[in-house]
């Protein structure tokens, strides 16, 4: 879990043993030593639970995070090293959920596993959503206002005016880091078109841009060793 | 803040928090004012890196 055992390991492929902060600085510059930080530091705060399979929620966690990265900067906007961040931890509502309320969190499961969708779910069995419980979560955290607003709109960004385009970026990501969950042709005919162009991207480009961001290495696994 | 979501933080015995590190990276990404040496120091002294 430490941050420079990750940095010596083989991912990174250094051809010398960093020992000391200024050399990981000099050699993967300032964005990627924050980036593997932030995420050491925010995954050793948060515990493990019963009921959950803790590293596949990570998993999915720095892949909704490099994509929504990667959307950011492909649709020009402001802060993508900020959605990084907002989308590592836009999930951890649901394991406060199931630390505070966890019948409540099994209850939520079964009516998606039904087919219902998580916020009407969440709605319906809490009063709330799973981002609203973050949202609160980073307030607590004193993180800024916009990353706050961000994962507060990230369940149903459009529900929200005037539409919050780092919501949709989160949102997308999100569907996208799912597509393991999926089929391709239920992933396709399931999409968040409407999202996705708002980012500024077009329909037709759907299949070909998924196909890189589903390459996209996030480099972080390591953290969970 | 909804009531419902203060009841249920009221349920959570220990509400994780995050290290100072942490706290301050995040908002350095908002704020490119924070200087370089102070992170590098600060990074320096915590465990994370270790």
């Amino acid at each position: 879990m430490k941050v420079l055992r990750l940095v010596n390991s083989a991912h990174f492929g250094l051809s010398r043993k960093i020992g000391s902060i200024n050399q990981a600085l000099v050699l993967l510059g300032m964005s990627e030593l924050k980036k593997l930080v932030i995420t050491s530091g925010i995954i050793s705060v948060m515990p493990e639970l019963p009921n959950m399979n803790i590293e596949d929620f990570w998993l999915g966690s720095f892949r909704t995070a490099t994509y929504a990265k990667w959307l950011a900067e492909e649709s020009k906007l402001e802060n993508s090293e900020m959605l990084f961040t907002a989308g590592l931890i836009s999930n951890l509502g649901n394991i406060l959920i199931h630390l505070g309320n966890p019948v409540a969190a099994q209850e939520i499961n079964k009516y998606i596993e039904a087919g219902d969708s998580r916020p009407d779910s969440e709605r319906q069995q809490l009063g709330y959503t799973n981002q609203e419980v973050c949202a609160e979560l980073c307030h607590r955290w004193q993180f800024s206002n916009d990353l706050i607003d961000a994962i507060d709109k990230s369940g149903e960004p459009l529900a929200f005016k005037p539409i919050s385009l780092p919501a949709c970026a989160i949102f997308v990501a999100k569907y996208i880091s799912d597509f393991n969950n999926k089929d391709e042709e239920q992933f396709l005919a399931d999409f968040p078109v409407k999202e996705w162009q708002q980012l500024g991207f077009n329909e037709q480009d759907i299949a070909e841009k998924v196909a890189i961001i589903l390459d996209l290495d996030t480099g972080l696994e390591g953290l969970l060793d | 803040m909804k009531s419902e979501i203060h009841q249920l933080f009221n349920h959570i015995d220990n509400v994780p928090q995050v290290p100072e590190v942490v706290r301050t990276l995040v908002s350095q990404a908002s704020n490119p004012n924070v200087s370089l040496m102070k992170l590098l120091k600060m990074l320096k002294k915590n465990k994370l890196f270790q």
